[in-house]
């Protein structure tokens, strides 16, 4: 049975690799990759992955979540997003 | 494969060759699967319409204009600038980019559009040497366009739209404008796009990586068609810029939109091919882009105008199924330079 966390990394990473057409690996990209860094995700994604956080997991981003870098990676989003929903739980 | 003999959605017309797509037993397409059980259109437009009446009516009289308009002289910018003017009264700046490809005709209709509207129109033109030399490398070397946007358009007219998003955005801060407007329709951009309150400081840092690969690529000078200096956002006095796409907010068939635009005197070009109203490359981007990834830029974008029942399923396949021939582009090519064996 997957737990809370395992939950919502397997969300995240399918609409990742769906959305942004790309696979993780042990190598290149892996879940500690900075996604905006490494150029898959452009200004425009930056739009669908927060309206998918925000629509999915019913919570709302702030622009300091984005500027602390909280987006960047899988592991990133998946911290962030367990914080946020432990908080409104 | 040819392309007509490939698997499509029943429903629209996204074929089998489109990244990651899947479909259920009936021949459903993922995305008209998610469609139908997301929020209907009209509700979904009443709300996006609400939340950007709200804006614009805090954001009206701020600045030296209301609002700087993405004016490509094609139908549906000239339909966004009406709707703004019109239906709106919004004091706007109507700015277009000479690409070096605009059609005569659209250019005439520019003029002919502003003067009917009574707006203001600024004409900017890039140097042809860039512009070229930008579209010649946007097609040879791989890996510009993020995975994204390879769904959406094709390498030609994206680093052309990432140039004049720029240019916009630079413009409105230039000016104090609170709002910038395009004209893009339903699939061309990411749902939920239609209004973004863009915080300039977090634009900036997911450009970054992009920035340093233009500048190798196009050369030092790109950094003033895709930067934004940081004096110029902090003189701007805030952290965001709105950015609306009014389009996304009606529902308007194609040949309601050329009816509207036609009464302020806007003419149907004949040199821009089947899917642009103003761009005479944009076909060469369309042949390209369909060569490399096997499907046509513009399927994105007709299936969800189909979905949105703005168009008929017969359309929209006449329109991907049209994929223009390079023997036909010789004019495009050879003005950027390109050579058939660098495709």
């Amino acid at each position: 049975m997957l737990t809370k966390v395992q939950e919502i990394k397997e969300q995240v990473q399918s609409f990742l690799t769906r959305q942004f057409l790309f696979e993780f690996d042990e190598r290149e990209i892996t879940p500690s990759t900075d996604l905006f860094l490494s150029g898959i995700i452009d200004s425009f994604g930056s739009v669908e992955l927060v309206t998918f956080i925000e629509t999915k997991f019913k919570i709302k981003l702030s622009d300091e979540d984005f500027l602390s870098g909280s987006l960047k990676s899988l592991n990133s989003i998946v911290k962030l997003i367990e914080e946020k929903t432990i908080n409104v739980s | 494969m040819s392309v007509n003999n490939i698997k499509r959605c029943i429903k629209c017309v996204l074929p089998e060759t489109f990244p990651n797509i899947s479909f259920d037993d009936k021949g459903v397409c993922y995305f008209c699967q998610e469609f139908i059980n997301s929020e209907p259109i009209v509700i979904e437009q009443k709300r996006i319409k609400e939340l950007m009446d709200s804006e614009i009516e805090k954001s009206r009289g701020k600045g030296e204009y209301d609002c700087i308009v993405a004016f490509s002289g094609g139908k549906d910018s000239t339909y966004t600038l009406m709707h703004l003017v019109q239906n709106y009264g919004l004091n706007c700046l109507a700015v277009t980019i000479d690409n070096d490809f605009i059609s005569e005709q659209a250019m005439k209709n520019c003029y002919a559009v502003t003067e009917a509207l009574g707006v203001d129109f600024l004409l900017f033109k890039p140097s042809s040497t860039f512009m070229r030399d930008m579209y010649k490398t946007s097609v040879v070397t791989g890996g510009i366009q993020s995975n994204s946007a390879i769904k959406r358009v094709s390498a030609i007219c994206n680093s052309c739209i990432n140039l004049i998003n720029n240019y916009m955005i630079k413009l409105a801060l230039l000016h104090g404008a609170p709002i910038v407007a395009g004209g893009y329709i339903g699939g061309q951009l990411p749902k939920n796009a239609s209004m973004i309150n863009l915080n300039l400081i977090q634009r900036e840092q997911i450009k970054k990586p992009l920035l340093e690969k233009y500048k190798s690529l196009f050369g030092a000078t790109s950094t003033k068609f895709f930067f934004i200096h940081e004096d110029l956002i902090n003189n701007y006095g805030k952290s965001t810029i709105t950015i609306i796409n009014p389009m996304l907010t009606v529902s308007l068939s194609e040949e309601e939109i050329i009816s509207a635009v036609g009464k302020l005197g806007w003419i149907k070009p004949h040199d821009t091919g089947s899917n642009s109203s103003n761009c005479r490359l944009n076909d060469l981007g369309i042949a390209i882009h369909h060569k490399k990834h096997n499907f046509h830029p513009y399927e994105f974008e007709v299936s969800e105008q189909v979905r949105y029942g703005l168009m008929s399923r017969d359309e929209a396949l006449r329109k991907v199924t049209n994929v223009p021939g390079f023997s036909e582009l010789g004019y495009q090519m050879e003005k950027i330079g390109l050579l058939s064996t660098n495709i």
